[in-house]
C-alpha cells in the first residue's frame, strides 16, 4: 500500500511548490520594500506579525491535534493524522520567518514592541513608563529571545518526534510505536499548553504592554485550533479533488472534522466573550484600554464583524449534520472561517499601530504579507509531503478509521 | 387470562421474521421497504449501521425540537433580564447601564443550554413513546433473544400494503429468515388494577397534606413563633433602631445625618426649600444647612446666641414686627441650635434676603385644597379658620389672660398683604416670636401650598367683584337673593 499512487502527492504539486515559493519571496520583499519607504516601519512589522501568527496558529493547531489524537487513542482520525503531522512540520519554516521579528527586537527596535524602548524603563527619561519598567524583567529583548528559542525548540521537537516515529511505523509497522507516542503525548500536551500560552503573551499581548488578560492564551489557542480544523478540511478537500485519498477519507471523516469545527467555533466565542465580559465588568483602566482602542476609529465595525462572522454565522452554519456531511459546503465554511481567523488576528494586532489612533486600512502591505508568508507556508508544506504516504499506512488503528461510521 | 371470559380470538397485530445474522436482516429490510411497506421495525442486539436507510426511517426531528427550545430559552433569558433589570428593579450596578447586554449573555447562554437539555430529554422520551409499560412483542418467547443473538423484522397489520397471505409469503421468502412468528395483541385488560388505583389516590391525597398545611399556616395567625427553615434575612447581624451600638463612640445605632449632605432622591431646589432667590450664595448655604442638617450646635460666638429654648406654641401678630423680621438667613447657621429659635428681636440691621415673590409651585385646585387642609390642621388653631387671629388657642389664652401670651397675627393686615411669598414661607418654616417653626413637620410643597391658601384667604377680603368669573357671580347673586 505504501507504493499506492493514491496516497502520494502528484508530481504536479512540485511546480506549485516552486511557484508558491517564488511568489512568497517576491511578495515578502515587496512588502518589506514598501514598509521601509514609509516614514515608520511600524505598519510593516505589525502586518507581518499578523500574517506570521496567522499561519503559525494553523501549525500550532496541528501540533495540538497530533498528541491529542494519541492521548485519547482516537481511532477515527488515523487517516487524516498524517496531514496534521505535515502541517505541524511547518513550525520549522515558521521559526525561520520569526527571525524577521526577532532580530529587530534584539537590536533594539521598538517599532513593534513598545516595551523594547529603553527610555520607557529609565526613571529620568521623559518617556518613563512605570508599568513597562515594572514589567521589564520579563519584557526585555534577551529574555524575549530566550523564550522564543524555547517555544520553537519545544514545538519543533514535539512535531519532529511524532512525525518521525509515525514515518518509522510506515516502514516497520511496529505497534509499540503507537504505545510510545501515546505515552509521550501527555507531556507534549502539557508543554504545548504552556508554550502556546506564553508565546501568545509574548507576541500578541505584549504589543500593548500595559494590558493583561490571563485568558488570552486560551483565546489564542481557541482560534488556532479552529483555524487548524478549517485548514485541514480545505487541504483534504484539495487532495481529494486531486484524486488522492479518494476512498480513504469519507463523508464520515468530514462529519467529524465538521464537529470539531463547530465545537471550536463555540469555544472561541465562549472564550472571546469570557475575556471581554470580565474586563468590561471590572472596568479597570489598564484592562479596558485595550478594548476601548478596539471600539474607536472604525474598529467597532471589525469587532461586530467578528461577533457575527467568527461566531454566529459559522455556528449556525456548521450546526446541521447535513452540512457537516457535505464536503463541498463544509469546505466553503472552512474557507470562511479561515478568513475570519485572519480578521480576528488583524483585530488583535493592528489597532496597536500608532496606538490605534489610525483607522483600519487594509492595504498592499497586508496583502503582500499574507501572500508572502502563505506562499512559503504552502511551498514548505508540499516539500514536507513529497515522497511520503499521506496516510499512516501501518498504523494499528487504520482499519478502524477506514471503517468509521458516525452515529 | 381474560380470553376465556371474553371468549374472543386475540387480535393479530403483526408478523415478525427472525434472522440469525445482521446481513440477512439488512437485506430483508431492503426488500420489505422496496415492496412498499412503511409500518415496519427492526430489532437487533446491537446498533446496526445502515439499518435506518434499509428500513427507510426518516431522520429524527429531535434536532429541530432542540433548536427551537434552545432559541426560545435564549429569548426567555433575554426577556427575563430585561423585565427584571430594566423594568421592575432598575438598579445601577458598577456604573453600568441598567440594560446592558454583555452582563446578560451568561444567563442567556445558560438558559439556552438548560432548555436544550430539557428538550433533548423530554423530546427523546416523547419521540420514543416512553414510558411504555408493555409491548405485545414481549409476549413472544423467541423475541427475548433480540437482546442476545437474534435479529427481528416486523410488519404491522395496519400497513397499507398488508395483505394476510401476500405479506406472509413475502416474509417466508426472505433470505436467511429462520422463522416467521405471528404477533398477537396483549389480551390482558388495559385498565389499571383497583388496588393500584386506591393506593395511587391515597398517595395523592397524602401528598396534598403538606402543601395544605403550609397554605393554612400562611394565612393564619399564630401565638407561637413560626418555624423558619429558610431564614432568609429575618435573623441577621445588624443594628436595630433605638438600640445601643458598640461600634460608635457615642453608642448610637441610628447615625445622625452628616451636616451639609443631601440624601439621594431628597434633593429639593434651594429656592423651593428656602424661599430665597440665590443672589447671595452664603445665605442660601446657610439656610440649606440649617434646614436639612441636624443642628449640631454650630459654634460661632454669635452675638445673638438665643437661648432658643422658648419653643413657643403660639404666635404673634406677624404684621407688627418688622424689625424682628430681619433675622432669617444669616443668623440661622450662627445660632444653629435646635430648631429655629424665635425671632431674635431687634437685631442690628440685617439685610433682608431676596425673598421669592410668588410661590415657586404650580397652583392648581388640588394645591389650594391641600393648602386649606394643611392650614386647617396646623395654622387654624391659632390664626383661626378665616385667618383673623382668633383660633381656639388664642381665644382660650385670652380667656385665661396669660401674661406672656402674644396674640397670633391677623393674616389680613396690610403689612402681610405686601410681604413676598418667600417670607411667609420662611415664617412657616422657621417660626417667629411665639410661633414655632413647622419645617420639620410640613414638607416644603405643603408649606408652599399653605402660603398659597393664605393668599387665597386674603383675597376673600381684598377681592373686587370684577375678579369673580361671570358664571360664579351669577350663582352668588342667585344665592344672595
Amino acid at each position: 500500500m505504501t507504493d499506492d499512487e493514491s496516497i502520494r502527492l502528484n508530481p504536479a504539486w512540485q511546480s506549485v511548490r516552486l511557484v508558491a515559493m517564488a511568489v512568497g519571496v517576491l511578495a515578502l520583499l515587496l512588502a518589506m520594500a514598501i514598509g521601509m519607504t514609509q516614514e515608520s516601519s511600524s505598519y510593516f512589522f505589525h502586518s507581518y506579525l499578523t500574517s506570521f501568527v496567522y499561519f503559525l496558529s494553523i501549525s500550532l493547531g496541528a501540533l495540538f491535534f497530533v498528541p491529542i489524537h494519541h492521548l485519547t487513542r482516537a481511532g477515527w482520525s488515523v487517516v487524516i493524522r498524517r496531514v496534521a503531522e505535515l502541517l505541524s512540520q511547518n513550525l520549522i519554516p515558521m521559526a525561520i520567518l520569526f527571525l524577521v521579528i526577532l532580530f529587530p527586537v534584539l537590536f533594539g527596535s521598538h517599532s513593534l514592541f513598545e516595551w523594547n524602548d529603553p527610555a520607557k524603563w529609565d526613571v529620568n527619561s521623559a518617556h518613563y513608563d512605570q508599568l513597562i519598567a515594572h514589567k521589564s524583567p520579563y519584557l526585555n529583548p534577551i529574555f524575549f529571545t530566550i523564550r522564543a528559542i524555547v517555544y520553537f525548540g519545544t514545538w519543533i521537537c514535539i512535531a519532529r518526534y511524532f512525525f518521525l516515529n509515525s514515518l518509522a511505523q510506515d516502514g516497520n509497522g511496529d505497534k509499540q510505536i503507537t504505545l510510545k507516542l501515546q505515552k509521550w503525548s501527555s507531556l507534549a500536551v502539557v508543554l504545548f499548553a504552556l508554550t502556546v500560552t506564553f508565546a501568545s503573551f509574548d507576541w500578541l499581548m505584549s504589543l500593548d504592554p500595559h494590558w493583561f488578560s490571563t485568558i488570552f492564551g486560551v483565546y489564542f489557542f481557541a482560534g488556532s485550533a479552529l483555524s487548524f480544523f478549517a485548514f485541514m478540511t480545505v487541504v483534504i478537500f484539495l487532495l481529494q479533488r486531486d484524486g488522492k485519498m479518494a476512498n480513504i477519507v469519507t463523508q464520515e471523516h468530514y462529519h467529524d472534522l465538521g464537529k470539531y469545527t463547530f465545537g471550536f467555533t463555540l469555544f472561541w466565542g465562549y472564550i472571546a466573550f469570557s475575556q471581554f465580559l470580565l474586563i468590561w465588568y471590572a472596568n479597570i483602566p489598564e484592562e479596558t484600554g485595550w478594548y476601548l482602542r478596539r471600539q474607536e476609529h472604525g474598529w467597532a465595525t471589525v469587532a461586530i464583524m467578528l461577533i457575527f462572522g467568527h461566531f454566529f454565522l459559522p455556528f449556525f452554519g456548521v450546526m446541521s449534520r447535513h452540512i457537516r456531511r457535505n464536503k463541498y459546503i463544509l469546505t466553503g465554511w472552512a474557507v470562511f472561517i479561515l478568513v475570519m481567523h485572519y480578521v480576528d488576528l488583524y483585530y488583535i494586532v493592528m489597532p496597536q499601530v500608532s496606538h490605534g489612533t489610525g483607522v483600519p486600512s487594509f492595504g498592499l502591505i497586508d496583502v503582500c504579507c499574507i501572500v508572502g508568508i502563505g506562499g512559503l507556508y504552502i511551498s514548505s508544506l508540499i516539500w514536507f509531503a513529497t515522497d511520503k504516504p499521506l496516510v499512516p499506512v501501518k498504523d494499528p488503528r487504520l482499519s478502524e478509521s477506514l471503517a468509521l461510521q458516525n452515529h | 387470562m381474560s380470553e376465556d371470559t371474553n371468549n374472543t380470538e386475540p387480535k393479530l397485530i403483526g408478523l415478525m421474521a427472525q434472522f440469525d445474522d445482521p446481513d440477512s436482516l439488512l437485506a430483508a429490510c431492503e426488500k420489505v421497504r422496496k415492496a412498499g411497506y412503511t409500518k415496519t421495525d427492526a430489532y437487533t442486539p446491537f446498533p446496526l449501521h445502515g439499518i435506518d436507510e434499509a428500513l427507510g426511517i426518516k431522520p429524527t426531528i429531535l434536532p429541530w425540537i432542540v433548536l427551537t427550545l434552545g432559541v426560545m430559552g435564549g429569548f426567555a433569558g433575554l426577556g427575563l433580564q430585561y423585565i427584571t433589570n430594566a423594568e421592575w428593579y432598575p438598579f445601577i450596578i458598577s456604573a453600568k447601564p441598567v440594560w446592558s447586554l454583555p452582563a446578560n449573555i451568561p444567563v442567556i447562554f445558560e438558559l439556552v443550554i438548560l432548555h436544550s437539555a430539557i428538550a433533548v430529554f423530554l423530546g427523546m422520551l416523547a419521540l420514543n413513546k416512553l414510558p411504555t409499560f408493555s409491548n405485545p412483542l414481549f409476549r413472544v418467547p423467541e423475541f427475548a433473544r433480540a437482546t442476545d443473538d437474534k435479529f427481528f423484522l416486523t410488519i404491522d397489520v395496519n400497513d397499507e400494503k398488508y395483505k394476510p397471505n401476500k405479506t406472509r409469503d413475502l416474509m417466508d421468502g426472505l433470505a436467511g429468515q429462520t422463522d416467521v412468528i405471528e404477533v398477537y395483541e396483549d389480551p390482558s385488560p388495559a385498565e389499571i388494577p383497583k388496588i393500584i388505583k386506591f393506593v395511587g389516590i391515597g398517595a395523592a391525597v397524602v401528598a396534598l397534606i403538606p402543601p395544605i398545611l403550609l397554605w393554612r399556616a400562611y394565612y393564619q395567625t399564630s401565638t407561637v413563633p413560626r418555624i423558619n427553615p429558610i431564614r432568609d434575612m429575618d435573623i441577621q447581624l445588624r443594628g436595630d433602631t433605638q438600640t445601643i451600638s458598640p461600634v460608635f463612640a457615642d453608642g448610637r445605632t441610628m447615625r445622625p445625618r452628616i451636616p451639609g449632605t443631601v440624601a439621594r432622591g431628597e434633593w429639593i431646589d434651594p429656592i423651593m426649600l428656602t424661599g430665597i432667590v440665590p443672589d447671595a450664595g452664603k445665605q442660601n448655604v446657610a439656610f440649606l444647612q440649617d434646614d436639612e442638617a441636624p443642628k449640631e450646635g454650630d459654634q460661632k460666638p454669635a452675638a445673638e446666641e438665643k437661648p432658643a429654648e422658648e419653643k413657643p406654641e403660639a404666635d404673634k401678630p406677624m404684621a407688627e414686627d418688622k424689625p424682628a423680621e430681619a433675622k432669617p438667613a444669616d443668623e440661622k447657621p450662627a445660632e444653629g441650635k435646635p430648631a429655629e429659635g424665635a425671632a431674635p428681636a431687634a437685631q442690628p440691621e440685617e439685610p433682608e434676603p431676596n425673598w421669592v415673590k410668588i410661590a415657586p409651585i404650580t397652583v392648581t385646585r388640588a394645591t389650594l385644597e391641600r393648602g386649606r387642609n394643611r392650614y386647617n390642621i396646623y395654622c387654624s388653631v391659632c390664626h383661626g379658620l378665616a385667618g383673623d387671629g382668633d383660633g381656639l388657642v388664642a381665644q382660650r389664652a385670652l380667656q385665661l389672660e396669660q401674661p406672656t401670651w402674644i396674640p397670633p397675627t391677623n393674616l389680613h393686615t396690610d403689612y402681610l398683604l405686601t410681604q413676598p411669598d418667600g417670607k411667609l414661607y420662611n415664617t412657616i418654616t422657621h417660626g417667629i416670636r411665639k410661633m414655632k417653626g413647622y419645617g420639620d413637620q410640613i414638607p416644603a410643597e405643603d408649606r408652599w401650598a399653605i402660603v398659597t391658601y393664605v393668599r387665597a384667604l386674603q383675597k376673600t377680603r381684598t377681592g373686587t367683584p370684577e375678579e369673580i368669573p361671570a358664571v360664579e357671580m351669577k350663582e352668588l347673586e342667585i344665592k344672595g337673593q
